[in-house]
């Protein structure tokens, strides 16, 4: 059982978190070159009328006052209207449009990692110093070294236009038309009843959550093979052994649950990786996410998108280790002591 | 300067808290002075606008920086000093020296946005 004081500890970080990473935000876009006004009235819209922008937008105003009414606006989460992604919408409707994409590839992206991570890192410890456990150590280096922006080209090159089994990007195929429901492709699909629309998606979605995969299996199995070699050696494995229990019922039974413990704590920052990964996925498939978003509200100095963007980021990445820390003490209860 | 790691229990509560304050204060007065003199000498490139405008994104660049790096240095310190130890790449970086550090960084940043809104207040408006 977690103590609520340990959660509440937990939970009052999140505001100093949220606090910083506004600020830090509203910093970076102000020292940035580009003028929001030009950007909305256009390069060629008269002084007059830029300077009409400027006061309508409160550019005019010190600095400092803008921030108070910027943290004012955000503590009552009043994120204002986009300048230039979608003019004149709630920054709120464009991110609950946007979101629950990259969510679906990072859940996706992550699951895909621990699948495949979690028995590869077992294996390679279990196995440790034969050709199994070099292959895994290799693949799991390659896998943290190579960059996105190299193996999401690479795999679309390969399986979209050399042996063409693959679409190259967007979600869904163009000769279909799904309700958003709950914004998950795949989720959408499913309760639509249409299999073929399904099939569709999940083709679409395997490079992404490949590329985003592979980089948390490489990382989750380095973790798992280092944390299983230490459990694998403390007394009460050895104990368990003496006492005549087979091998692969001593690493089931006591290794896994404390080699996990570890791993489990490393998911939180794997998930704020996986986010700063999808802005670079979902540019080379073309998905329509938060990170795309992110990008294009970048490119037009769409100020309110990109601090919401990030404050959202920041947010999802606090919560996801708060739930990594929760089963963590759950795990071991020693930590929340 | 007392250390900021919760978990060390030599000194009483209220000792340890004022102690802090008095840290504090002396660390926002350091960026005070930071946040004055970058005003007066951006005033001498920009106008006093553009001056102070600068001056206060900085401090709340220095701020918000230390705020975000002191709350995660709280909330993942250990995770990060676990995994740098099972990866075997330490280097020596302890939760409670960052806490410190950013616990500084904060505090100056703080001051420095303080003043730099001031100069902006006695300049401009």
């Amino acid at each position: 059982m977690v103590s609520k004081r340990f959660v509440a500890k937990r939970l009052l970080l999140l505001g100093p978190v949220l606090f910083g990473v506004a600020t830090v935000v509203f910093a970076i876009l102000h020292l940035s070159p580009g003028d929001p006004a030009v950007a909305i009235a256009g390069q060629r819209a008269s002084q007059e009328f830029i300077e009409q922008v400027r006061t309508d937008l409160g550019l005019n105003d010190p600095l400092w006052q803008q921030y108070v009414r910027f943290l004012q606006d955000t503590a009552t989460l009043d994120f204002g209207q986009s300048y230039q992604v979608r003019r004149g919408s709630d920054v709120s409707d464009i991110l609950a449009d946007r979101l629950p994409i990259t969510i679906e590839l990072a859940i996706l992206g992550q699951a895909a990692g621990l699948l495949f991570g979690l028995p590869l890192g077992i294996l390679s410890a279990v196995k440790q110093d034969t050709l199994t456990d070099h292959f895994s150590r290799v693949g799991a280096l390659a896998g943290i070294s190579i960059p996105i922006y190299w193996s999401g080209p690479l795999l679309i090159l390969l399986f979209a236009q050399i042996l063409g089994v693959l679409p190259t990007s967007g979600r869904l195929g163009s000769t279909y038309f799904i309700d958003s429901t709950t914004g998950f492709i795949l989720v959408d699909t499913l309760l639509a009843g249409d299999m073929a629309a399904f099939q569709s998606a999940a083709r679409h979605l395997l490079m992404p959550v490949v590329v985003l995969g592979v980089y948390s299996m490489a990382f989750i199995s380095r973790m798992m093979r280092s944390s299983m070699l230490e459990v694998v050696r403390q007394d009460y494995m050895r104990t368990a052994r003496a006492k005549g229990q087979g091998a692969k019922t001593t690493i089931m039974k006591h290794g896994l649950r404390n080699a996990f413990i570890p791993v489990i704590t490393i998911i939180g920052i794997q998930f704020g990786s996986m986010l700063g990964g999808s802005v670079l996925t979902e540019t080379v498939f073309e998905i329509n996410g938060i990170g795309t978003l992110l990008v294009s509200a970048i490119n037009q100095s769409d100020y309110p998108v990109v601090q919401a963007t990030v404050l959202v980021f920041a947010f999802m990445y606090t919560i996801v280790n708060l739930l990594v820390d929760i089963t963590y003490s759950i795990l071991d209860p020693r930590i929340d002591q | 300067m007392p250390s900021t790691d919760s978990r060390v229990p030599s000194e009483p509560l209220l000792e340890r808290t004022l102690a802090l304050v008095v840290a504090a204060a002396r660390w926002a007065a350091v960026g005070g002075v930071v946040g004055v003199a970058v005003s007066l000498a951006l005033l001498t490139i920009w106008s006093p606008r553009a001056a102070t405008d600068t001056a206060f994104a900085l401090g709340a660049l220095v701020l918000g920086f230390g705020v975000t790096a002191w709350s995660t240095a709280v909330g993942l310190g250990r995770t990060i000093e676990g995994m740098k130890d099972r990866l075997e790449v330490s280097s020596g970086w302890t939760e409670a020296g960052a806490r410190e550090a950013f616990f500084v960084l904060s505090w100056v940043g703080a001051g420095w946005v303080v003043a730099a809104a001031a100069s902006s207040i006695l300049l401009v408006v």
